[in-house]
């Protein structure tokens, strides 16, 4: 278990630190507007919470890949 | 119809229940790497040491009255020195990781995985807390007696010892991590002051229990499991690459035997079977059954057997730096590093060294001033007295670098056309972005119906500066 949880969080972690850089290179967090609301908070809010978002989200998917790899029929695509 | 039928006899499969739940993997047992001392031992600590003085030591440094090294988020500015990025710069960031990527690939096709075994982080804080255990704890048999004893005062007091220190040396490593990011002197201010902003908190501690975890507890096992490089660095890998190779030619038959004893006469090989070279693993391998992925090439291995090999009288490099054709072929170092020049490594090094050219030249020819158009969205254009037409833009002018400068800016591209609006000279503050709004006026009779096509001219405004910068936009009739 112990070594899935480092399969799931640990590539994930890589990837939501990339897209982080990413897309706040691109977007000022003070001009983004959420469900027509402007953001009131600290642009270094805006990138911990943004973080850890893309991190929950990545994180879902590599769990589903460990799932679908694990639980996979043994003879089929191995 | 035949009336010989096949038959097809039935094996009944083995009863799934019968069979004993196997866990999927074997339980993790708790390494326990023996000290070593030696060249490549002092060559491993220099590292620690040299690695360690400039993360921790950066942020402390200062440059123009600000801190030299600084990722100001906040700000959206990166300071490196006397350089000032801007998110318009990401390239260079983009740049920087392929640079980093390709000498990775370079240094694993010369010589294996340097990487791992002397710059990692991972290596680097896990040799850090492993010395911190040794003094606490004492030698590999001091600490798996300690761990097998039952809890006494002892214990207790020595891994409550051990534990503060690491933690102490997590904080540490987090202040200075979250110090690439808010100002280091302030962030010191705040901790002490303890009004320390709940973001900043957040991550130090956040990057301090990183440390702990990484380096304190899950040590090899982020190297086995979760490291990609680990897996895939084989492929840098051929024939002629240095590695921590054991020549099982010369070693092989293993057996302990007395020193004062002829070897040949007992038809053995060198290696006396003393496994220090498997104590001593932090990975806790045994490097005798030739090349695996979980050797991180930190050559403690070859220390310890060096040793060994003194002590029995025999000659060093049993366990060596070598390359696979270098120990099954017997060639010497001479030969070795000659074929560190193959086709492989040259095509590394052209292209990283054509990457890292590129990039300085851009950098070197950067134009210090950036300019962004906007045309005002409310009204296209409207007619003035004097048989003038109007347009409105926005102008957003960046001063990259950390000088005042000042700017002329001009538009061409219908008869008569005339800015307003503009100071002139301009002068822009160091490492600044100012907005400004901008008219353009042109006759009714020089400018076409619809749209033409104008160019801003930006120019330095003094002599010391030499760039010409151009902004397309239109001017609507």
């Amino acid at each position: 278990m112990g070594r899935y949880i480092m399969w799931v969080l640990w590539p994930s972690f890589i990837a939501a630190g990339m897209g982080v850089g990413i897309i706040f290179s691109l977007i000022d967090p003070t001009e983004l507007v959420i469900l027509g609301h402007p953001l009131h908070v600290s642009r270094t809010a805006v990138y911990t919470l943004g973080f850890f978002i893309l991190w929950a989200i990545c994180a879902a998917a590599s769990a589903l890949s460990c799932f679908l790899q694990a639980t996979s029929h043994r003879d089929e695509g191995r | 119809m035949s009336s010989a039928q096949k038959v097809i006899p039935i094996h009944p499969a083995p009863d799934a229940a019968s069979d004993q739940e196997q866990a999927l993997y074997e339980v993790r047992k708790k390494i326990y790497p023996r000290a070593v001392s030696g060249w490549f031992a002092k060559w491993r600590w220099a590292l620690v040491w040299f690695t360690q003085l400039i993360f921790y030591g950066a942020p402390w440094l200062s440059w123009n009255d600000r801190q030299a090294v600084l990722f100001d988020l906040g700000a959206r500015k990166f300071y490196i020195f006397g350089i000032v990025f801007w998110p318009q710069d990401f390239i260079y960031l983009a740049v920087l990781l392929v640079i980093s990527a390709y000498s990775l690939f370079l240094f694993t096709a010369v010589a294996g995985r340097l990487w791992c075994g002397y710059a990692c982080p991972q290596t680097v804080y896990t040799e850090i807390f492993l010395w911190v255990e040794r003094v606490i704890e004492g030698d590999r048999i001091a600490q798996m007696r300690l761990d097998a004893s039952p809890l006494s005062a002892r214990k207790f007091g020595l891994k409550s010892a051990k534990h503060g220190v690491w933690i102490a040396i997590s904080l540490w490593t987090g202040f200075t991590f979250v110090g690439y990011f808010t100002p280091i002197q302030e962030l010191t201010r705040e901790v002490v002051s303890s009004s320390l902003g709940p973001w900043e908190a957040f991550w130090l501690f956040f990057y301090g229990f990183a440390t702990y975890g990484n380096a304190g507890w899950l040590r090899e096992q982020v190297c086995k499991y979760m490291c990609p490089y680990a897996r895939f660095q084989g492929v840098m890998f051929d024939r002629d690459t240095l590695v921590i190779a054991y020549d099982e030619e010369r070693g092989e038959q293993r057996g302990s035997r007395s020193k004062k004893a002829d070897p040949k006469a007992l038809g053995l090989g060198d290696c006396v079977d003393c496994e220090i070279c498997v104590q001593v693993c932090p990975t806790g391998i045994d490097i005798r059954k030739g090349q695996q992925y979980e050797c991180i090439g930190c050559t403690a291995c070859i220390d310890g057997c060096d040793q060994v090999m003194d002590k029995m009288g025999y000659a060093r490099g049993l366990i060596r730096y070598a390359s696979l054709n270098g120990v099954s072929q017997h060639l010497g170092w001479r030969e070795m590093i000659r074929r560190v020049f193959r086709p492989r490594v040259m095509i590394y090094t052209a292209v990283l060294w054509a990457i890292i050219i590129a990039a300085g030249l851009s950098l070197w020819n950067r134009v210090p001033v950036k300019v962004d158009v906007i045309r005002d969205r409310a009204t296209l254009s409207r007619e003035v007295g004097d048989g003038l037409i109007e347009n409105v833009y926005r102008l957003q002018i960046m001063n990259t670098q950390e000088k005042a400068r000042e700017l002329k800016i001009s538009a061409t591209g219908v008869d008569g056309l005339q800015l307003t609006g503009l100071p002139s000279p301009l002068a822009l503050e160091p490492a600044s972005t100012r907005m400004y709004t901008v008219t353009l006026r042109a006759p009714v009779t020089s400018a076409q119906k619809g749209s033409n096509r104008i160019m801003f001219h930006i120019e330095p405004a003094t002599a010391e500066d030499d760039f010409a910068l151009q902004e397309k936009s239109i001017f609507f009739k």
